[in-house]
């Protein structure tokens, strides 16, 4: 149901690596979560709205204004590294492989 | 004072506002039962830290009274599941990516209830990011049940649960995406109460589900959580969804007249998948509501039997969203061992997230990427409409839905663990009220033949809170003071 390429893609949608030997169970697991999802299929929902889109109206929304954020006295606090006013981060090219997933 | 621990919120309340016992003393009463029970072979591991700073907050309560500047909650305790925040204290969602984080504010909910005096005593254990029913997805290991060790207390705010049902705080914060809280409290034996979604601010709550999370209170007195809510409840500008509801006079409960009320009894969560004994308390509690001369009717609720498809459709569809700011680039865990900024994204969250965070997250990006997402994500909003719907219609009949708060009573710790869709199973009970976005009580209601705790739910109509909690009261009165 799920074969490599579903699973490998959506892993890197996730941003989350399943290492070899966890692999086969981690895909048994959510096969067995989706065949399960199939419960939904006996309802009839032609011409049925979703209730998606539900919510807030825009008219609700708060006004866009500017406010103070976080001073970076605290920022600083809570970050794992912070450095001249930035959250440095290694490299963001690769090499072209695409990264560990490939 | 004897027994200061065993006490409710509103008992300890009258005795401050008498003069009768200090913030002192109590905020003492309530460490030391944490303190002895840490020393037990089996703990009960609710706690994951209980604030140094407690009794230094006492004094100055105890101070704040004395000079007549006190709030109505001044110098009493409650326990905060760690996915609610509190400025400078530490905030994991009992997760290995947040080790280290503290919060630079406080959510609304504490705000407001810190505002009125209230001390908050400590961080409480919960399943990672709030996604389990047992209380065993924690980076901490599970908490235990206090009615006997070796059982789960449900979750996933499983710390909450067992810390007030242990006597380590008198009520305590939860925080509810599919019954998260009553699940553990009735799983504990205590009162565990979901507002309608809207009721309380959910700014300063972690983001799971955000179309249903809510903070919920548990408690061993309806009171107290009334008292909790009228406090804690109403427009918040930092949270749109929250609502302009005015909850102020809730509290105290008054006893309700059930006599001619109708009671809807689901038939999908009454009959068969219902454990014998659970179904055994079901039936006692209907007798109780029947001798009140209220009318309980067994009513059929087809969609009841999707609800546990729907919601691990759309709850992981929006935590994959909401836990993607999980990147090791601003707060929490950081690992940069890799080549480039993905390996940072990859191997941080590889590391930091448990298998059931990892699963869901995987489980949300499915059903939301193109060629599954009308199949999967569409479709079960589409029948989340429809269950509104008939929820609706069957609450317009009927005052409040009554059901088993868990098809099962408490089981043995590791029995589900392995098995994730056995776990999601557990939650049948409880999650059309999140999905209806309703109020529901989890009431304390008998227990089984070992002696484990068993919580009957009453749900009602959108903001009726008053409603169930006064229902909820008046068994409380039958129950722990023998008034009929």
């Amino acid at each position: 149901m799920i074969d490599d390429k579903v699973l490998n893609s959506i892993l890197y949608m996730s941003k989350l690596k399943v290492s070899g030997e966890e692999k086969e169970n981690f895909r048994k697991q959510i096969e067995e979560i989706l065949s399960y999802f199939k419960v939904l299929t006996s309802v009839d929902t032609e011409n049925v709205e979703s209730a998606a889109g539900e919510g807030v109206s825009i008219e609700d929304l708060r006004v866009d204004e500017i406010k103070d954020s976080f001073p970076l006295a605290i920022i600083k606090t809570f970050a794992a590294d912070f450095q001249d006013g930035y959250f440095p981060v290694p490299r963001i090219l690769g090499d072209g492989s695409g990264g560990e997933y490939k | 004072m004897d027994q200061i621990a065993g006490k409710s919120l509103t008992e300890l309340k009258r005795l401050l506002d008498r003069g009768e016992v200090s913030a002192l003393e109590i905020i003492k009463a309530f460490k030391e039962q944490y303190e002895s029970d840490r020393k037990k072979p089996a703990p009960l591991n609710g706690y994951i830290e209980f604030f140094n700073d407690a009794e230094e907050l006492a004094v100055k309560a105890d101070e704040a009274r004395k000079a007549g500047t006190s709030g109505i909650l001044e110098g009493l305790p409650i326990a905060v599941k760690d996915n609610i925040l509190i400025s400078s204290r530490k905030a994991t969602c009992g997760s290995a990516i947040l080790q280290g984080f503290t919060s630079p504010y406080s959510s609304t909910v504490v705000e407001r209830l810190m505002n009125e005096g209230i001390i908050p005593v400590g961080r409480t254990n919960m399943d990672e990011f709030a996604m389990g029913s047992t209380c065993e997805y924690s980076v901490y290991g599970p908490s235990k049940n206090p009615a006997n060790r070796e059982y789960v207390t449900g979750g996933s705010s499983g710390g909450s649960a067992a810390v007030v049902a242990s006597g380590q705080a008198p009520c305590a914060l939860g925080s509810e995406t599919g019954g998260s809280v009553r699940l553990p409290a009735s799983f504990c034996g205590t009162y565990g109460f979901k507002p309608t979604y809207g009721s309380l601010s959910r700014y300063g709550l972690v983001a799971f589900g955000s179309s249903m999370d809510q903070i919920g209170v548990i408690s061993g007195d309806p009171d107290d959580i009334a008292l909790v809510i009228s406090v804690a409840s109403g427009f918040d500008s930092n949270d749109l969804t929250s609502e302009d509801v005015d909850f102020s006079a809730l509290f105290p409960l008054k006893r309700m007249r059930l006599k001619g009320k109708k009671i809807a009894i689901p038939e999908e969560l009454s009959g068969e998948g219902i454990d014998k004994e659970v179904g055994i308390v079901l039936e006692r509690f209907a007798s109780w509501l029947r001798s009140e001369g209220a009318c309980p009717e067994t009513v059929s609720m087809p969609l009841l039997k999707t609800t546990v498809a729907m919601y691990y459709i759309i709850a992981p569809a929006e935590a994959s969203s909401n836990l993607a700011r999980y990147d090791g680039v601003r707060y929490g865990l950081r690992d940069i061992t890799g080549n480039n900024l993905e390996d940072l994204y990859v191997r941080t969250r590889t590391e930091g997230f448990g298998d059931e965070v990892k699963r869901r997250i995987f489980l949300g990006n499915y059903v939301l990427s193109a060629g599954y997402y009308d199949a999967y994500y569409k479709k079960a909003m589409q029948v989340r409409y429809l269950l509104k719907k008939e929820l609706n219609r069957v609450l317009k009949e009927y005052e409040y839905i009554l059901s088993p708060t868990s098809p099962v009573p408490p089981f043995k710790l590791g029995t589900k663990i392995d098995n994730p869709l056995s776990m999601y199973l557990t939650d049948i009970c409880t999650i059309f009220a999140n999905l209806a976005l309703l109020p529901a009580v989890s009431i304390p209601a008998g227990t089984t033949s070992k002696g484990l705790p068993v919580g009957m739910q009453l749900t009602g109509r959108m903001f009726d809170e008053k409603g169930i909690l006064r229902a909820a009261k008046t068994w409380f009165l039958k129950e722990s003071r023998g008034e009929v």
